[in-house]
């Protein structure tokens, strides 16, 4: 969970202009980038293609700026993670734009990643991604109004009025160790509650064997 | 992997930033498990946060992994909570960082082979900034002409020097009392990502001559090749020096702290024979004489460093 020297080297090797280090982080980073097309974007194999040619150019445009953005505070895995999953979002946006007529008073934008596309109104995430969130949240509060009195209330002044441990504590007369512990408790009841009645919102939660770190 | 796993208690102390000690933060660093869970508890967190009322920009890529992934310093947590929690895009960047660490990965994720060997070959080398060579100009009244070059670490640099000695006379230049052209200076890069600039700043009783074609040289893009980036040609007076008087004094320093560099080897090169190799001593100086003909300065450093030249 931490970056680490390779990543580093292997990142200023890049910038240094080595073909070697780009093929190994083409290869490095090839399962994450084609999962999270075909999983999270539902794109055919032959749409995943042309996407992932897309993703790694993106990533060398502006002289490299998101690589070179990358300062080593998190490890470099779960970084281009989100980088990769962001110029996806630009990329099959494009791609859509391209198939579609222009539109009158539409105008070039610079926007988080790759816009050379025209812009459209409505830059908002796809609608996986929005209810993907909504059902997922929507879960936690049928799942919070199912716990116990004391758990409901803890979770409401940790969260609903965002009061620290010690405030916690001294609202409920407890210590503040017992926050801790309780709340912990609290929340675990919670996931407890979304992988026995939302699984399918949830999936790989509370299945650690699979861990593969 | 460790047996004994952290209490959920323990991991929900540790994610609210209460619990915080060496035994902990060691256990996690080590436990595939453990950070599975702390993951999905950081999910929930997200998930039980109140949405920011306006919308705010998305936090940088990577303060969203940094917030999963456990190295958190220096940002805003929650305001950057706040802001996930009411933004689908965010939200799915992180779960997305959840999964590529969840499950085991299987073939089937695996993209075919064509498919990743056309992205490796595509591959445009970084142009500018910190990792490319920069080369400066300046003239400097008595000294004559004073270039800077910057090639990246651990890349090899070549300097061409094309000196026609038929320009510089025998006889110190005092007494010939004229003002002599100084050969054309060319300069080769053999490492590909180079992208020049120049600066001049010459002093009023100095020329800086730069032709057309060296101009549009420098300004367009750098091919993947061995390619001329500059052609200048400049005028000094030599302060009364005869030819073999004037020597090349290289000064090389490291980028990170300019210090001086020692122990840098520097080769003159001509003719795909090497006229002279030195090294730079402590202070990170090295001299050769001033070359006949066209001679390439060939330079390669262990770290990132500066190299001046002054004739």
């Amino acid at each position: 969970m931490t970056p680490t020297d390779e990543d580093r080297q292997l990142i200023d090797s890049i910038l240094a202009g080595d073909p070697q280090a780009w093929e190994k982080v083409v290869r490095h980073f090839s399962s994450m980038v084609w999962r999270i097309l075909l999983g999270r974007f539902r794109l055919s194999q032959d749409d995943a293609a042309d996407a992932f040619q897309e993703i790694f150019l993106a990533l060398q445009k502006d002289d490299f700026r998101r690589v070179r953005q990358w300062r080593g505070e998190a490890p470099l895995d779960a970084y281009m993670v989100v980088v990769v999953s962001r110029l996806a979002q630009d990329v099959l946006r494009a791609a859509r734009r391209a198939q579609e007529p222009i539109q009158d008073g539409a105008t070039e934008r610079e926007g988080d990643g790759d816009a050379s596309a025209l812009d459209l109104p409505d830059d908002a995430p796809g609608p996986l991604a929005v209810r993907e969130l909504a059902e997922q949240r929507h879960a936690v509060t049928t799942c919070r109004e199912r716990l116990g009195a004391r758990d409901q209330e803890l979770l409401k002044l940790r969260y609903d009025q965002e009061l620290q441990y010690r405030a916690i504590a001294k609202r409920l007369q407890m210590t503040v160790n017992n926050v801790g512990v309780a709340l912990g408790r609290a929340e675990e009841r919670l996931r407890q509650c979304l992988k026995q009645h939302f699984r399918e919102l949830f999936p790989g939660w509370g299945d650690p064997a699979q861990a593969s770190v | 992997m460790p047996d004994v796993h952290l209490t959920d208690e323990q991991l929900t102390e540790f994610r609210d930033g209460v619990l915080w000690n060496p035994v902990v933060v060691s256990h996690l660093r080590s436990c595939p498990i453990c950070q599975t869970r702390l993951r999905e508890i950081r999910m929930l967190r997200i998930l039980l946060a109140r949405p920011e009322q306006k919308r705010s920009d998305h936090p940088a890529a990577e303060d969203l992994a940094a917030y999963l992934e456990g190295q958190p310093g220096g940002m805003n947590l929650t305001k950057l909570e706040a802001h996930v929690a009411g933004c689908p895009q965010c939200f799915a960047d992180l779960t997305a960082i959840r999964e590529q660490f969840q499950p085991v990965p299987t073939p089937d994720d695996a993209p075919p082979e064509w498919v990743v060997v056309r992205a490796a070959r595509a591959f445009h080398p970084p142009e500018t900034r910190l990792n490319l060579g920069i080369l400066l100009v300046h003239w400097l009244n008595r000294v004559g002409p004073f270039l800077r070059l910057i090639p990246p670490s651990g890349q090899r640099a070549s300097l061409m020097l094309e000196a026609p000695p038929a320009t510089m006379p025998e006889a110190p230049l005092e007494e010939s009392g004229q003002e002599l052209a100084f050969p054309s200076v060319l300069f080769k890069m053999s490492a590909r990502a180079y992208r020049i600039e120049r600066s001049f700043e010459p002093a009023e009783s100095h020329r800086v001559e730069e032709s057309e074609e060296a101009r549009e040289e420098s300004s367009k893009e750098v091919e993947p090749v061995d390619v001329t980036i500059g052609h200048l040609k400049v005028r000094i007076t030599p302060q009364g020096r005869t030819r073999d008087q004037v020597t090349l004094t290289i000064v090389v320093t490291r980028s990170v702290d300019n210090a001086p560099a020692p122990g840098v080897q520097l080769s003159l090169e001509a003719d795909q024979r090497t006229l002279a190799t030195t090294t730079t001593g402590d202070n990170g100086v090295a001299e050769f004489p001033l070359p006949q003909g066209q001679a390439t300065l060939v330079f390669q450093s262990p770290v990132r460093a500066e190299l001046q030249i002054s004739f």
